[in-house]
């Protein structure tokens, strides 16, 4: 009895076995359908609502055309996409990031088709200005930054600047017109019971937008491009740069930012100051339809105002660019796509799921949209854009996550912070 | 439970991890002719060991002299990638963490089983099974389920904090995850969450085959509780010790899918560990050849820790 | 047994509270998913209202129907092989004599003090040249690979336990081969042995994430269910903790199910199998 029932079921293993190796054998890509086109995707998670939009306005142009779309939060995506690229399946298009931690492994590896032809032949130079694209610049062996060929491109402008509540603000004072107000009125938000800045830093990054933001503050932001691309001469700690570390360090000293501000992840934080927490929060433009949705009319944005430095200047970027791989099945048509993401006519779309198009649209916008559109205008007139800080080496991204952490959770100054920067930077610059 | 009242023995550790089987030759395994037959029952199993395991650890060897970033060519270093790995503070870092770790997934659940257990000695336990059955619950949950568990419980706005903050404890709450003081220690009581109920249900069992007259006899003695469990109850589980330290250390060694879910880390590098090292170094700082060698120090970690163990064991073994 | 009523009543206390202690963190992201998407909740609000959308919203984001079958495919394909393969080996361990044997043990021994993690970086470069990343055989081949090395040993010392025996010997005299002997004299008396390596292989499989984070990076299709859980409090990282909770309570569940009818045999497998040899 025990024997059969027993035979019985290592018959039914086996059945099984088989089935599942057959299946186990059909389970790999199964997008190799011919006749329509399929242009597979990589994405970070946050373009999920343009390329919904971009997709139905491409696939309605081009019928055979469909899309396989594969999306995934920030912190994973520059985790995975290099391996993905490098692998023998390699999406069509696919988002990399400026500087040397993804793009200058993208080009090292010949990953990426440059750009330069299509960006002829769509006249991109001329609508985003000379100059712009540069941070999608590398040269041929993949190891100048910011210089050479173009190998990726995006039309969203991603700035930093301080959003706020209004009510709150209205009820310590007017908007600020310095840093110097802007810091008078941190404490007065400290002294009247608020939290001065909401920041929540458990990814690492958060903050170092926050710490860019001082930065540009007290440093020129031209001074701030040339050591993120590396230029010769440049160098990362100068006294302004010090003068900027240590105000940071103040207001992390006088309590500005939430308690256990490494332990809190980054959307929890906008969660949190749409509930009414914080009465600034210093931030991407790319939260602006969060806010919104939020906060209606409560919420306001601005540039950060002029500080020492001279000029409004502040982290900003254009977003993280769309690259055709080596291995797209049809570039063209890909470079057709990224086109349209990067059209006039799509800047619109973009303002509709909340973005700020680098291109300038005639597009009447109003609300919070407004306000962030007037606060890059801003930062834009007076050449104040300083990029991003983990692009200048293959490490800094690394580096600085951890360092903004050890700063804001007391473990080292604002000294120890920038020699480890530069430390890393030399390491990298020779 | 029930031993029956036969054989009573004098008082002397039973040899309780090696149950009893059939009667058979002292030399263990088969004897009589060689049967060239048995390569062939042996080849599945090998043909996946060598190809999956034996042959990637080659790899590994391999790719821990070379510098590579995954994509352009490899550049053999010699000896560079190891040096990093016992002088750069980050990587250092992750190893001590790991040895800290290994307190929280090994020592703390170890030492409170083997007090509950010894209380559990003196006393029949109505539902014993069903205890069993739920303490050992969290072993077998998908380590990424408890971490997401875990990273709710140490939330800001957590159950934990609000029970802090209901009994006036308000001053110790906080963001346990991002604490530089107590990111790893929370991190390690989930490790001691985890493997516990294994310890726990190892022990217990153990417990279970001490004969009954040990005890008794201990109390005609005159022996009190604590003179009982180092009398009766631990010299009978050191075989249940050393499977538990074992298979613990190797946890707390292998931490993996609790730092990615709950730090990545954080904050700063105060939890990390060499596996999530190993997977920065592939997907993150994309140095393959410094991956490689820590995987190859944690592994001669793991087999120097392990094979310690066993040698102690041995040793207690052939004294007592 | 002399027991006070005293240390009885305190003993089951003990137990309770730390019965409690094991569950409760599971209790708490249940509660935690049972209240409607998107509310604000904190500490140990019970939920006023019982709600199940978070469930039908993180099934439905999450692609867990997906992530759910390639689990299931891949942790019975790795059992069913493992199984089988460990059932061959061990019988030959434990049975038979030929050159080499103790050396072949010890070296298969040695793959249980393996760490794959160690393992991990050459996988992905070898898998990326065989073209073998993002399909299930990526996390299926490596698995049956690690888990041989405790499926022989410990199918070697349950037919030990019987290989001694009349049954056996009777066989051997009757002229029977080996395969007949594994067949329909020692595979029939060890079902419960095999059943308990089946439920730990099961679990191991199941659980696995690294080797799926690692290997299956992109293929949707192909993801396994605490990958899929991953990624997806990563991209809703904080956002929801109501929804992520849910989909950490959809991965738990199949486990947790397999894991109450299969109870005892856990227990004793892991009781009896880390006890012998």
């Amino acid at each position: 009895m025990r024997s059969r029932s027993l035979s019985r079921v290592v018959k039914i293993l086996a059945v099984i076995l088989a089935f599942m190796l057959v299946s186990a054998a059909c389970s790999g890509d199964d997008d190799t359908a011919d006749g329509p086109v399929v242009l597979d995707v990589l994405a970070e998670a946050g373009d999920e609502a343009t390329l919904e939009l971009a997709t139905a306005q491409f696939t309605e142009m081009y019928p055979h055309v469909s899309f396989n779309i594969t999306l995934r939060a920030f912190d994973d995506y520059m985790q995975i996409a290099p391996g993905i690229l490098s692998s023998d399946d390699p999406p069509d298009i696919a988002h990399g990031n400026q500087g040397y931690t993804i793009d200058g492994l993208l080009v090292q590896g010949g990953l990426i088709l440059p750009l330069d032809d299509y960006a002829a032949q769509y006249g991109w130079v001329d609508a985003f200005g000379d100059g712009t694209l540069d941070q999608y610049r590398f040269t041929e062996d993949g190891t100048d930054f910011g210089n050479g060929i173009l190998w990726g491109i995006n039309g969203v402008a991603e700035f930093v600047g301080v959003y706020y509540n209004k009510e709150k603000l209205a009820a310590l004072g007017g908007l600020p017109a310095t840093f110097e107000e802007f810091d008078a009125l941190l404490a007065a938000a400290k002294d009247a019971g608020e939290v001065p800045i909401q920041l929540g830093n458990a990814e690492g990054w958060p903050a170092l937008h926050v710490y860019g933001m001082v930065e540009a503050a007290y440093r020129p932001a031209a001074e701030i491009r040339d050591w993120v691309f590396g230029e010769p001469g440049a160098t990362v700690v100068t006294d302004t740069e010090r003068q900027a570390a240590a105000k940071f360090e103040e207001w992390r000293d006088n309590g500005y930012f939430p308690e256990g501000v490494n332990g809190i992840a980054y959307d929890d934080s906008v969660a949190n100051f749409i509930a009414g927490e914080g009465v600034f929060m210093i931030a991407g433009n790319w939260n602006t339809a969060t806010l919104d949705e939020g906060m209606g009319a409560n919420a306001g944005y601005f540039a950060m105002p002029v500080g020492p430095s001279g000029i409004v200047g502040g982290t900003a970027a254009l977003a993280l660019p769309w690259h055709i791989t080596t291995s797209a099945e049809d570039p063209d048509l890909a470079a057709e796509f990224i086109n349209l993401l990067v059209s006039e006519e799509f800047a619109d779309d973009l303002a509709s799921v909340g973005r700020v198009a680098a291109r300038s649209s005639d597009t009447e916008i109003e609300g919070l949209l407004a306000e962030v559109t007037a606060g890059a205008a801003a930062v834009i007139a007076d050449e104040g854009v300083t990029l991003y800080a983990d692009w200048a080496t293959p490490t800094m991204f690394d580096t600085l996550t951890s360092k903004t952490q050890e700063l804001l959770g007391g473990q080292i100054d604002g000294e120890q912070f920038l020699n480890d920067v530069q430390a890393d930077w030399d390491a990298a610059n020779g | 439970m029930e031993q029956s009242g036969l054989g009573q023995r004098p008082l002397r550790p039973p040899q309780l991890s090696r149950p009893s089987r059939p009667a058979r030759p002292v030399r263990r395994g088969p004897s009589g002719r060689v049967q060239p037959v048995a390569y062939l029952y042996l080849l599945p199993a090998f043909s996946f060991f060598a190809v999956f395991a034996v042959a990637p650890l080659a790899h590994a060897f391999k790719l821990s002299f070379y510098e590579w970033n995954g994509i352009t060519d490899q550049v053999w270093v010699g000896l560079d990638n190891y040096v990093t790995v016992f002088t750069d503070p980050d990587v250092r870092a992750a190893l001590w963490n790991s040895v800290i770790l290994i307190v929280f997934y090994a020592v703390l659940p170890i030492c409170v089983a083997l007090v509950i257990v010894g209380l559990m000695a003196r006393v029949r336990i109505r539902g014993r099974t069903a205890f069993r059955a739920v303490l050992f619950v969290p072993t077998i949950l998908p380590l990424t389920v408890v971490a997401v568990a875990w990273r709710w419980v140490y939330a800001p706005d957590g159950p934990l904090n609000f029970g802090l903050d209901l009994i006036g404890l308000d001053f110790v709450s906080r963001a346990w995850l991002g604490d530089f003081t107590f990111a790893l220690p929370s991190m390690g009581m989930v490790g001691t969450w985890v493997t516990f109920g294994l310890v726990f249900v190892l022990f217990a069992a153990g417990v279970q085959k001490i004969p009954s007259q040990l005890y008794e006899s201990a109390r005609l003695d005159g022996a009190n509780m604590v003179r009982e469990f180092f009398a009766v109850t631990l010299p009978a589980l050191r075989g249940e010790i050393t499977v538990a330290l074992i298979l613990t250390v190797t946890a707390a060694l292998r931490n993996f899918d609790l730092v990615f879910v709950m730090t990545r880390g954080g904050p700063g590098t105060n939890t990390e560990v060499p596996s999530m090292f190993i997977y920065r170094s592939v997907f993150q700082i994309r140095s393959i050849g410094l991956g490689a060698a820590i995987g190859v120090i944690l592994m001669l970690e793991l087999l120097a820790v392990n094979l310690a163990v066993l040698w102690y064991r041995r040793r207690g073994d052939l004294s007592a | 047994m002399i027991e006070s009523r005293h240390e009885r009543r305190f003993v089951h206390l003990v137990l309770l509270g730390a019965s409690m202690i094991a569950l409760y963190p599971f209790v708490s992201i249940l509660l935690l998913a049972l209240n409607p998407p998107g509310k604000r909740v904190s500490g140990f609000t019970i939920p006023s209202t019982i709600s199940f959308e978070n469930f039908t919203l993180a099934w439905q984001r999450g692609n867990f129907a997906q992530a759910l079958f390639s689990s299931a495919v891949v942790a019975v394909t790795v059992v069913a092989a493992s199984v089988a393969f460990s059932i061959l080996a061990g019988y030959a361990f434990a049975t038979m004599r030929f050159p080499l044997r103790n050396t072949l043990f010890v070296i298969l021994l040695a793959g249980l003090m393996l760490p794959y993690e160690a393992l991990i970086v050459p996988l992905y470069f070898d898998f990326r040249s065989l073209g073998l990343l993002d399909s299930r055989w990526a996390v299926i081949l490596p698995q049956i690979g690690f888990s041989v090395s405790f499926g022989t040993f410990w199918m070697r010392t349950a037919f030990w336990a019987q290989s001694g025996g009349a049954l056996v010997e009777a066989a051997q005299l009757d002229g029977a081969n080996t395969w007949d002997i594994l067949r329909r004299v020692l595979l029939p008396v060890s079902g419960p042995a095999v059943m308990s390596l089946s439920a730990l292989l099961f679990l191991f499989a199941w659980n696995d994430f690294l080797l799926a984070l690692v290997l299956l990076p992109q293929n949707e299709a192909a993801q396994t269910a605490p990958l899929a859980l991953s990624f997806f409090a990563g991209l809703r990282r904080g956002g929801e903790p109501s929804t992520i909770a849910a989909a950490a309570l959809l991965v738990a569940f199949p486990v947790l199910i397999v894991y109450i009818v299969m109870q005892r045999r856990f227990i004793q497998g892991i009781t009896t199998g880390a006890t012998k040899g």
